[in-house]
């Protein structure tokens, strides 16, 4: 009988005895008796396997049967213009630039969170955190009556007193119905001292920030506009994920120069972000997104705010429209989801460099040796001995962020935002009580003499050495510049996407060939797809299984 | 009945007569590879999660591995992604596409279902809830008991090339293990009794390949 044991029967023996990454299984693993009945053991790929190969890598797909016809060259130019092309590179963006933030549902207070609770026969709205019940009806369970809400003269919502199975007492009130942002063709049983519509307090909280989270006079406004769910929270996290993968994707459509996806200032919004950016930033938890980047009032209109026809309802979730972002954005490095994924400028710039300039920031192998007691008598970590092997470098490349919020991804101006501001060098010395503004953003505690020169300055220029100053005002954009400049972005890109493409990292013998495809992205005005072609019609991109 | 598919699969396509499920049989380990020469060359590697999805459904004209109603249907390829090593970003941030058991054991789950559906499709079962028949398997018609050789052979040039992206004409050497694998699928009871059942166990064999998964 002849004998084969296929790639298939060693794949499953492989799994069989462990599992093994399948980059070691080689058709030499097989034995093949018959060289006739076997798939010839040729290192350069035939016509159809290499189509399939293009096709998987360029479209995410194996090509149909009468593609097979076609021959790769007259292929591959629609194949590179398809939008099926530029989903492929936002997936291979991801891995770049880790568009994840999911997790970060703090820029939303959690006090501000609508759900339902079943009253009577009723299912009935209200704002959920037992510490609001608290505020507002005085008992941690309590939710209003299945009944109409009642108001006094002044338009006060009216309550009454009852007794908890607890024994405790509550003031509760009725509902009122409301046509929630999310959903305006339905109305809601809300209960009525969460569905309040003031902006101001009787205590003159303004009901649309966080503050109004903790005010009993506050309501979640007209159509729970300041409120959220859990839901509402999910689409504004995934959407600000969506929105720059579509920017990835349109600067790709385009094929305009690679480096422009990080100094573009294209972005475009959907009706959840605008809803967000109008009604919700304000009412954050502990990460935020103001001083807003964006001026929030030039986006355009929800129709609870206006019901022209050109307003974005929450449920225009699919529909995308174009903004120009201020001068001081940097493409895709001060997106939200950049920005809210590495929330400290060190993370930032560790990111890029290892992403964009193929430069990690790591320690040698086996560490390095530090003498502690030397070490402990520095607070300036470019200079303490150890830390300065990578912070020498990533504390001048972190400034670059330095106008943009750690923990967040608010924008401080310099206008605003100066890089002194005597009244946070005074609370940093005890002379009073150090304000929001100073506390969150500006140098406020020396816990040795060499820090009390930095009270008072914007956290970015603390231990920042001269030369190194302007980088915060040139932002992140500039990191890209340099790279150019020098050639270590124009190379990293090569190295990244030839990896990518070839599924392996790169040897040292092969940077002639680098420097070649380097060349070629060059004269191609760095079209990223000039780059991929040259790639995949290589000799190398061909030489395989 | 179902995993006796995949077995025969397996044995026709010339592995040696026990599976290599008992290792102890097989020497797997530090073969002779084959001679690529000092040249740079392009590692042949597993399809992404994405690409499988999407190649699963162009091969077999639209069906893919899913759950749910038509009103909710989700690839089970996105419900699994975590566990089949789809990085999240957050907790991980690379792709695992190591062909690990678990990918296998997935593989072969996503394989079984669709290629179920796919017979039972192209066969023009009463039951079959995936559209029209897309004549995947032409020229056979796979609710034929014995179709004629020449049309098996037809038929498996065609599946060779919309599966695997290789051109092996009628009547080539390469066929033979293929038109084994149908012989010997179509001689059990369960295809005996249903003949498209052989062309489902073809399909699984075609997807569960290396050549279908890598490239």
């Amino acid at each position: 009988m002849m004998k084969r044991a296929m790639v298939a029967a060693a794949v499953l023996a492989t799994a069989v005895t462990g599992g093994a990454a399948l980059t070691l299984l080689t058709p030499g693993q097989a034995e093949c008796e018959d060289p006739s009945m076997c798939r010839p053991q040729e290192t350069r790929l035939d016509e159809p396997a290499y189509l399939r190969a293009l096709s998987l890598d360029l479209r995410g797909v194996v090509p149909a049967p009468e593609e097979y016809e076609a021959g790769a060259t007259e292929q591959i130019d629609a194949w590179l213009d398809s939008p099926e092309f530029a989903a492929r590179v936002v997936r291979r963006h991801r891995e770049l630039l880790w568009p994840n933030i999911e997790n970060v549902g703090t820029i939303y207070h959690f006090r501000r969170s609508l759900g339902t609770a079943r009253v009577g026969a009723s299912t009935i709205w209200l704002e959920t955190s037992t510490s609001t019940r608290l505020l507002l009806r005085g008992h941690r369970s309590a939710t209003c009556l299945d009944e109409p809400a009642t108001f006094d003269a002044s338009g006060n919502v009216v309550t009454r007193t009852i007794t908890m199975s607890d024994g405790e007492e509550a003031n509760v009130e009725g509902y009122v119905t409301v046509r929630p942002y999310w959903d305006l063709s339905t109305e809601l049983k809300v209960c009525a001292l969460d569905a309040r519509e003031a902006r101001m307090s009787p205590s003159g909280t303004d009901c649309s920030t966080r503050a109004g989270a903790t005010d009993a006079g506050c309501g979640c406004g007209p159509n729970l506009r300041w409120c959220h769910t859990g839901t509402v929270q999910r689409e504004v996290l995934a959407s600000f994920g969506e929105e720059m993968e579509k920017r990835i994707a349109a600067h790709i459509a385009a094929d305009e120069p690679y480096h422009e996806l990080f100094t573009s200032r294209r972005a475009v919004i959907n009706g959840p972000l605008t809803h967000y950016w109008r009604h919700h930033r304000l009412t954050y938890n502990s990460v935020q997104l103001i001083p807003e980047a964006v001026d929030v009032q030039s986006l355009p209109k929800t129709p609870i705010d206006d019901e022209s026809s050109d307003a974005l309802a929450w449920s225009d979730d699919e529909t995308w429209i174009e903004m120009e972002l201020p001068e001081e954005h940097a493409g895709v490095l001060t997106h939200p989801v950049y920005l809210l994924r590495f929330q400290t400028n060190r993370a930032r710039a560790s990111r890029f460099y290892d992403a964009f300039l193929c430069e990690p920031f790591q320690a040698p192998p086996g560490g390095i040796p530090i003498e502690d007691e030397v070490a402990a008598l520095q607070p300036d970590v470019q200079q303490r001995p150890g830390c300065n092997y990578c912070h020498a470098v990533l504390e001048p490349a972190a400034a670059h962020w330095g106008r943009w919020t750690q923990q967040g991804g608010g924008f401080l101006s310099p206008d605003h935002y100066p890089e002194f501001l005597q009244e946070c060098a005074d609370c940093g010395r005890g002379l009073e009580q150090c304000s929001d503004i100073c506390r969150l953003n500006y140098v406020t505690r020396a816990l040795s003499p060499e820090e009390e020169p930095n009270l008072g300055r914007l956290r970015a220029f603390e231990f920042l050495r001269p030369e190194h100053e302007q980088f915060v005002e040139m932002g992140p954009a500039a990191l890209v510049r340099a790279g150019l400049a020098d050639g270590r972005f124009t190379s990293c890109t090569v190295r990244r996407t030839a990896e990518w493409l070839l599924g392996r990292e790169l040897h040292a013998e092969e940077e002639p060939w680098v420097r070649e495809l380097t060349g070629r992205f060059l004269e191609s005005d760095f079209r990223y797809r000039e780059l991929v072609r040259a790639i995949v019609t290589s000799d190398t991109y061909r030489r395989a299984l | 009945m179902r995993r006796s598919l995949l077995l025969w699969a397996l044995l026709a396509l010339g592995c040696t007569g026990s599976l290599p499920v008992d290792h102890e049989e097989h020497d797997f380990g530090d073969p002779d590879g084959v001679d690529l020469g000092t040249d740079p060359w392009r590692s042949r590697r597993r399809m992404d999660i994405d690409q499988l999805d999407r190649s699963i459904r162009a091969v077999t004209g639209g069906i893919g591995w899913d759950s749910g109603g038509a009103d909710n249907r989700t690839s089970n390829f996105t419900r699994y992604g975590d566990t089949l090593g789809v990085p999240d970003f957050i907790n991980s941030s690379s792709e695992d596409l190591s062909a690990s058991l678990l990918f296998a054991k997935f593989l072969d789950d996503a394989s079984r279902d669709v290629c179920r559906r796919l017979a039972n499709r192209e066969g023009g079962s009463p039951g079959a809830y995936d559209g029209e028949p897309a004549g995947i398997f032409a020229p056979v018609d796979v609710n034929e008991a014995e179709p004629a050789q020449a049309d098996v052979d037809a038929a498996l040039s065609s599946m060779l090339l919309r599966f695997h992206g290789r051109r092996v004409p009628v009547g080539d050497a390469q066929l033979r293990p293929w038109r084994e694998l149908y012989a010997r699928i179509a001689a059990t009871e369960a295809a005996i009794e249903t003949p498209r059942r052989a062309w489902e166990g073809v399909c699984v064999a075609l997807l569960t390949h290396p050549d279908f998964f890598t490239y």
